[in-house]
C-alpha cells in the first residue's frame, strides 16, 4: 500500500505535522479577528475538541479499512454527534 | 553543487524514481509550508498574509481530518496491523508489556482435588481412535461401525462413551452430519475452491490430499518408543552445552524461537496435571508417570491468517496455523537436541501428550476465555499452540491477569453466537478437573464443525474466536483499548467497549453460520478478494 511505503509514510508524516503547524497559525488570526479572549485553557479546549473531531473519523475509517460495513458509519454517526453538540458548547464558551 | 549533484544521483540509484520525486515534493512542500507560516507570522499585520493564513488554516483543518481518515484507512486495511502475519520479525509480534500483569498464580482457580486429565477425555483422542478403527489406515477392513454400539468399542473410550452416552449419540450425529456435508461439498466446491486448495497446501505437511494422516515421514516425525530414548535422539554432545545463566537459557530459547516463526513464545514448569493420562506417544495405551525429562515446556502461539480468520467458518482453516507450529516446533526440537538437551515436540492437529490451553496461561501467554481457549493481549482468541518439553534449566515466566476472566464474564458473544450452543453462558466458570475454568461441550461443538461447508476434507468453524472483541487486529483502534482495559480496575473501559462492540458491530445471527436450509452460509466478515473464487477462475457464480 502507497502510504505504508518506506519512503512515502514518513512524507505523509510530515506532511500532516505541517498542516498542523498551518492550522494553529491560522486559528490564531482566527481568534484575533472575531475578537475572541482565548486563554490558554480555552485553546487546550479547542485543541482537545479537534482531536475528538480527528479521532471520529480516523475511528471510522479504519473500521472501513477492516472491512465493518456498518460498524464504520455507526461510529461516525455515534461520535460525530457528541462532537457536534460539544462543538456547540464549546463555540458558545469561546465568544 | 557537483557534491549535490553527485548525491542526488546516488539517491537515484537506491530508491525508485517514483521514491525520488516523492521526496522532492515533500522537500518542496517542507520548505513552502514553512516559509508561509512564519513569514505570515512574523509579519502579521499585513492583511494578504493574514487572509492567507487564515484560508489557509480552515482549508488546513479540512486536509488534517482528510488525512487522519486517510491515515486510519490505511491503518485499518494494511498488513501491519496482522499479528504474526505483518513484515516483522524477532518477537515483534509480542508487543504487549507483561510485567506489570505478572502474578504468582494462575488466574485459574484450584477449586478441589485436582487430577491429571484421562486421555480418553479429550474429543480428538475418542475421534481419532474411532476413524482408525472404522477406516484402517493399512487400508483392512473395518473393526468398528456405528451400527455395533459403543459395547464394541475398545478401552478406553468403550467404558466412556457407556458412562457418557449423550456425548456418544452427539458423536454419531456429528458422523452423519459429516458425510452429508461430504455428499453435499459438490454444490460448494467451485466457490470455496481457493480456500480449499489453501487448506491443503497448510495441511500438507501431515495429511494427504483425502484427509488421512500422512503415512510418510512427519515433520516433526511422530514418536516411536519410549520417551527416554525417542526425546534423547539425536543428541550427539558427550554433555549438553552449558548456559551462562537460567536467564541466558530461557531469553535465548525465546529468541530462537521468536526466529523460527513463532509469534508469541513463553516458558514454564511443567504442571504434570495437564499431562494426559492413560496413553503416550510412541508407546501406546497405558498408565504412565510423566517423563522426568519433561521439566520446562517452550509453549509457543501463531495466528491464522487474519484476512481468513475474519471470514469463518467457511473461508477459513485452522491448517494455516497448525502448518507453522509444526514447523516451529521440529526445527526447535533439532535445535535443542544439537545443544545436547532431551526434547519433544507437542503439535497439531491433536498430537499431544498435554493438554495446551492451560500449560499456556502457565507460561504467561494470555489467559483461558470463556470458548475455553486461549486469550492473548495481542491476538485476541487468533491463537493455536503448540510446545516442546525439554529440561533445560530455564528461567521461568510468570502467569498474567489481564483481566479477562472479569472480560469473559461481562461479554458472552462467543456463547451468544455459537450455532449449536456449545459455550457456557453462565456468569461462572464451573469445575473441570478440580479446576475453576470454563469448558465447552466438546461434541457440540464437533457437530457445528461438521455441519459447516468448510473443505471436501477438513472441518472446522472457528467462530468464537472470529467473533471474541479481543480478537481484532494490531491497529490503534484495537491495540489502545487492549492496553488500557487491563489498566483499568473499575472494569468501566471493558463495559463501555463491549456496549460498543454490541451497538456498533452486527454478527451474523448464530443459526446462520451453518449451511442450508438451517441457516445461510454466512461468514463474519465479507470474504477477501484472493479468496473468492470468481475473482480469479473462469467459473460461473451460482451463489
Amino acid at each position: 500500500m502507497v502510504l505504508y511505503s518506506t519512503i512515502l509514510r514518513p512524507l505523509f508524516w510530515i506532511a500532516m505535522g505541517l498542516i498542523y503547524t498551518l492550522i494553529i497559525a491560522g486559528a490564531r488570526v482566527w481568534a484575533q479577528d472575531l475578537g475572541l479572549q482565548m486563554t490558554w485553557w480555552k485553546w487546550l479546549l479547542v485543541a482537545i475538541w479537534y482531536c475528538l473531531l480527528s479521532y471520529s473519523f480516523a475511528g471510522a475509517f479504519t473500521l472501513l479499512g477492516e472491512k465493518e460495513p456498518l460498524a464504520w458509519y455507526r461510529f461516525l454517526g455515534f461520535h460525530l454527534i457528541i462532537t457536534v453538540l460539544l462543538g456547540i458548547g464549546l463555540w458558545l464558551l469561546v465568544l | 553543487m557537483p557534491n549535490l549533484i553527485k548525491k542526488w544521483i546516488r539517491l537515484k540509484r537506491r530508491y525508485t524514481v517514483r521514491g525520488k520525486y516523492l521526496m522532492a515534493v515533500g522537500i518542496v512542500l517542507f520548505v513552502g509550508f514553512f516559509m508561509l507560516v512564519f513569514r505570515g507570522v512574523a509579519f502579521a499585520d499585513d492583511e494578504t498574509y493574514r487572509s492567507i493564513l487564515k484560508i489557509g488554516g480552515l482549508v488546513g483543518a479540512l486536509l488534517g481530518i482528510v488525512g487522519i481518515a486517510v491515515a486510519g484507512y490505511v491503518a485499518g486495511k494494511h498488513y501491519d496491523s496482522h499479528t504474526g502475519w505483518e513484515r516483522y520479525t524477532h518477537g515483534a509480534g509480542m508487543f504487549f508489556n507483561r510485567k506489570s500483569f505478572h502474578k504468582d498464580k494462575p488466574t485459574y482457580e484450584v477449586a478441589e482435588k485436582t487430577r491429571r486429565v484421562n486421555w480418553e477425555e479429550s474429543i480428538f483422542n475418542r475421534l481419532q481412535m474411532m476413524m482408525g478403527l472404522m477406516m484402517p489406515p493399512d487400508g483392512s477392513e473395518p473393526k468398528w461401525a456405528p451400527d455395533k454400539g459403543p459395547e464394541a468399542l475398545p478401552e478406553p473410550i468403550r467404558t466412556f462413551f457407556l458412562e457418557n452416552r449423550d456425548k456418544y449419540d452427539l458423536t454419531l450425529e456429528a458422523f452423519s452430519l459429516a458425510q452429508k456435508q461430504h455428499e453435499e461439498w459438490p454444490k460448494y466446491a467451485d466457490r470455496y475452491a481457493i480456500i480449499d486448495a489453501w487448506t491443503n497446501a497448510m495441511g500438507g505437511s501431515f495429511e494427504t490430499w483425502d484427509g488421512k494422516l500422512n503415512p510418510d515421514p512427519l515433520y516433526p516425525p511422530e514418536p516411536v518408543g519410549p520417551p527416554e530414548e525417542w526425546d534423547f535422539r539425536g543428541i550427539h554432545r558427550d554433555k549438553p552445552l552449558p548456559f551462562k545463566s537460567t536467564t541466558h537459557a530461557s531469553a535465548f530459547i525465546k529468541k530462537i524461537t521468536h526466529t523460527f516463526g513463532a509469534t508469541l513464545v513463553g516458558i514454564t514448569k511443567l504442571n504434570p496435571d495437564w499431562c494426559y493420562q492413560g496413553s503416550l506417544r510412541g508407546v501406546g495405551k497405558g498408565n504412565y508417570e510423566v517423563p522426568s525429562h519433561w521439566k520446562y515446556a517452550v509453549v509457543f502461539a501463531v495466528p491464522h491468517e487474519w484476512d481468513m480468520f475474519y471470514v469463518n467458518p467457511t473461508y477459513g482453516t485452522s491448517y494455516d496455523a497448525y502448518s507453522y507450529l509444526r514447523v516451529i516446533a521440529a526445527r526447535l526440537e533439532v535445535f535443542i537436541h544439537e545443544l545436547g538437551h532431551p526434547a519433544r515436540s507437542h503439535v497439531p492437529p491433536f498430537l499431544y501428550d498435554i493438554m495446551m490451553p492451560p500449560v499456556a496461561v502457565d507460561a504467561g501467554l494470555g489467559e483461558q476465555g470463556r470458548m475455553g481457549l486461549l486469550v492473548t493481549p495481542e491476538l485476541g482468541g487468533n491463537a493455536r499452540l503448540a510446545c516442546v518439553t525439554t529440561n533445560i534449566p530455564m528461567e521461568v515466566d510468570k502467569p498474567i491477569d489481564i483481566g479477562i476472566q472479569e472480560f469473559c464474564r461481562k461479554c458472552k458473544i462467543c456463547a451468544e453466537r455459537c450455532p449449536t450452543g456449545a459455550i457456557s453462558r453462565r456468569k461462572e466458570p464451573g469445575v473441570v478437573y478440580g479446576y475453576k475454568r470454563w469448558k465447552i461441550r466438546d461434541e457440540l461443538c464437533y457437530k457445528t464443525w461438521t455441519s459447516v461447508a468448510a473443505s471436501k476434507v477438513s472441518h472446522g468453524c472457528r467462530i468464537c474466536l472470529a467473533v471474541c472483541p479481543y480478537s481484532r487486529k494490531n491497529n490503534w483502534l484495537h491495540t489502545f483499548p487492549r492496553t488500557i482495559d487491563p489498566r483499568d480496575p473499575t472494569g468501566i473501559v471493558s463495559s463501555t467497549l463491549l456496549w460498543m462492540q454490541n451497538a456498533f458491530f452486527t454478527y451474523p445471527k448464530a443459526r446462520d453460520f451453518l449451511p442450508p436450509p438451517t441457516g445461510k452460509n454466512a461468514t463474519y466478515h465479507e470474504p477477501p478478494d484472493w479468496l473468492r473464487t470468481e475473482k480469479w477462475f473462469d467459473v460461473r457464480k451460482t451463489w
